[in-house]
């Protein structure tokens, strides 16, 4: 009888272990990493970098959040990294081209983005093809049209753009209260209205949501319309860091927006999520590693390997946990 | 009436292949040759080869991006092995070990694709995204960027050879096409991929193991991108990290045009040969045209768009019927 209550008692622990190292196993590497790379190279932790690490990740911070919109509905999309790119060349046609303000070029960078996840959000909803071939398509569709546009040249930002790019507040660059808007924005809108509710209801189970007098298809087709207009607004805020935009604009971005949105807690399964702080820890996290191993000055190919290794680390916790859930 | 039928019954993919055919011997200046339609051909057998292998993961309901990824990692290992500058000179033994270690690359990332999606029910294509990344890297690493060159003769009579207009590589292409529309019309495990794909539970309650389906799926994928890899490497002659970067909107569109459902459980391997002909002859007539590369980028986007589209306007009709 004691034997049998300790093996519970231990199966328990075991259990209660698996789930802790579920929850933190990931941050605890995470953190492990940025420690070493404190004690590698101590310019890592200063002031200076760490403004420099949370500017890096507002861009991407933005395209982050229009991921997590669309995580909760339990879709993907694998087109953020083209549609920042055509909306930062749209803009940036705006502000080159016909002179005008920058806070146009915001306007007309995100419409190119809402349209482009408009195509998404139709063809997923409408005509019902699995997201991932969707936005796979729309990504090559999107980078053609692009490099058309730029006719596969260098375009370089007119100089009014310098103005944002160094504008600061309190000593925190622009960059990174634009970003925190967006955050505090969607999370009010993920948690405090109906269409917030609306979108976990979708991505937990939608054929349910459906039959609760929810419309589904619509609910899903916006959560595709605001990530792309979120994505053509950090298109044109990247645009605006770099200052120029090359033919290789944001290429690889994806997995970086998706594997920092699954690290800060959406799931790939759909209905789960939390924009403040998810977004914003996933995407300063993996900012960090990144940074912290340009400066141990690890080759790209290692980079590359590594961004594999943590996206394949954060599906898998999720994966794990996913399957422990009931639905 | 009876051959009226008969012609319907033919899948589109057969009608698009042939039209587009003609129509590009009749319209396309420089298509019309020997020279050229053999060079075609050989292109294709890549094309046809990973395809083929991706093409069983899709039947059951996922996707196997790592292949292209393979392709280069393959080429540039084997290769190196192979090598006449390598460390064993290119003899008849080194292409044996290469080959072999080739196929075996394939096997083991196969491997491991197959068992994280199975056993920690990861979705397939982050999965297999982040394993290609992982594979491409290891590539660059392996070969620190440069290609791999210096193939052994008997290598190069491989690549280069032909019988009649059919190149020994097209052999190669069909012989794993047959093979694998064997595996999925003829046998047990055939069924299962299809039973899996239609509808998991379903295949699971009726005593079919989904997790062995997808894991061999996985596995002979991998296997398929390692094969893909020999006849790349003799057809080019060389290894380079770059194969196959730009290949996977191919491979998807040549599977999705054939009528393969991308959400799994409908397709015939046939079709996907076909699609990936005439995927690869859309490209050559885009290329002899000298239309820019960011075109045929967007076309062939647009392709698998539109081709998923009507497929599934198709099913719905039929369902609605």
């Amino acid at each position: 009888m004691e034997k049998v209550t300790a093996r519970a008692g231990k199966t328990a622990d075991g259990k209660r272990a698996k789930e802790l190292f579920m929850d933190y196993g990931i941050y605890v590497i995470l953190i492990a990493m940025i420690v070493f790379f404190t004690v590698q190279k101590p310019n890592f932790l200063t002031i200076g970098n760490i403004l420099l690490i949370l500017r890096t990740s507002s861009v991407l911070g933005i395209a982050c959040v229009g991921m997590f919109f669309v995580l909760i509905v339990a879709g993907i999309d694998i087109s953020v990294s083209m549609n920042m790119y055509i909306s930062a060349v749209v803009g940036g046609t705006f502000l080159n081209n016909l002179g005008m303000p920058l806070p146009v070029c915001f306007v007309a960078s995100c419409l190119c983005g809402l349209v482009i996840g408009s195509i998404n959000g139709f063809f997923v909803t409408k005509v019902k093809i699995v997201p991932f071939i969707v936005t796979l398509a729309t990504y090559s569709v999107a980078r053609g049209m692009a490099l058309f546009l730029t006719n596969q040249q260098m375009m370089f930002l007119d100089n009014k753009v310098m103005t944002l790019a160094s504008a600061k507040f309190l000593g925190i660059s622009a960059f990174v209260f634009i970003f925190l808007g967006v955050v505090v924005i969607a999370h009010i809108v993920l948690t405090c209205t109906q269409f917030g509710r609306q979108l976990y209801a979708c991505g937990n189970n939608l054929q349910g949501a459906n039959k609760m007098g929810i419309n589904g298809p619509r609910t899903v087709f916006f959560a595709y319309m605001i990530c792309g207009a979120l994505c053509g607004i950090a298109g044109m805020l990247s645009a605006c860091n770099l200052g120029v935009i090359n033919p290789n604009f944001s290429q690889g971005d994806e997995f970086v927006v998706i594997s920092s949105s699954v690290i800060g807690g959406a799931s790939l399964f759909g209905g789960k999520g939390r924009v403040f702080p998810g977004a914003i820890i996933g995407i300063v996290m993996v900012q960090a590693i990144i940074n912290g191993l340009t400066m141990i000055g690890a080759s790209a190919y290692v980079y590359t390997i590594f961004r594999g290794v943590i996206i394949f680390l954060a599906v898998m916790v999720d994966s794990i946990k996913f399957s422990g859930e009931i639905r | 009436m009876n051959t009226l039928k008969k012609l319907k019954s033919i899948d589109a993919i057969y009608w698009f292949v042939a039209v587009f055919f003609i129509a590009a011997l009749v319209f396309v200046p420089g298509f019309a040759n020997l020279a050229a339609l053999e060079r075609l051909l050989s292109q294709g057998c890549v094309l046809i080869i990973l395809a083929c292998g991706v093409h069983l993961t899709v039947l059951n309901g996922g996707v196997d991006f790592t292949s292209t990824a393979l392709l280069a990692l393959t080429t540039v290992v084997g290769g190196s092995i192979m090598s006449t500058k390598g460390p064993l000179g290119g003899s008849a033994g080194a292409l044996i070990l290469g080959l072999l270690v080739m196929v075996l690359l394939g096997l083991g990332f196969g491997i491991i694709n197959g068992f994280s999606i199975t056993t920690f029910k990861m979705p397939s294509f982050i999965v297999t995204m982040a394993t290609q990344m992982i594979v491409n890297g290891l590539a660059v690493v392996y070969t620190g960027g440069s290609s791999v060159t210096g193939m052994p003769s008997a290598f190069a009579k491989f690549g280069k050879g032909s019988i009649f207009i059919f190149p020994y590589l097209l052999i190669v292409a069909v012989g794993v096409a047959l093979v694998m529309h064997i595996i999925t019309t003829k046998t047990l495990f055939g069924r299962q991929l299809y039973a899996v794909g239609t509808n998991h539970k379903a295949a699971l309650i009726s005593g079919v193991s989904p997790r062995k389906t997808i894991f061999k799926a996985y596995v002979l994928s991998g296997v398929c991108a390692g094969i893909a890899g020999i006849v790349m490497l003799a057809y080019m002659q060389s290894g380079s990290v770059n194969y196959g970067a730009t290949m996977f909107n191919d491979i998807m569109g040549s599977i999705i045009v054939g009528g393969t459902s991308p959400a799994g459980g409908r397709g015939k391997i046939a079709n996907t040969v076909m699609g990936a002909l005439l995927i690869n002859m859309i490209d050559s007539v885009l290329n002899i045209l000298g239309i820019p590369y960011y075109f045929i980028t967007l076309i062939k986007g647009l392709i698998i768009l539109v081709a998923a589209s009507i497929d599934l306007i198709r099913m719905d009709r039929k369902v609605a019927r």
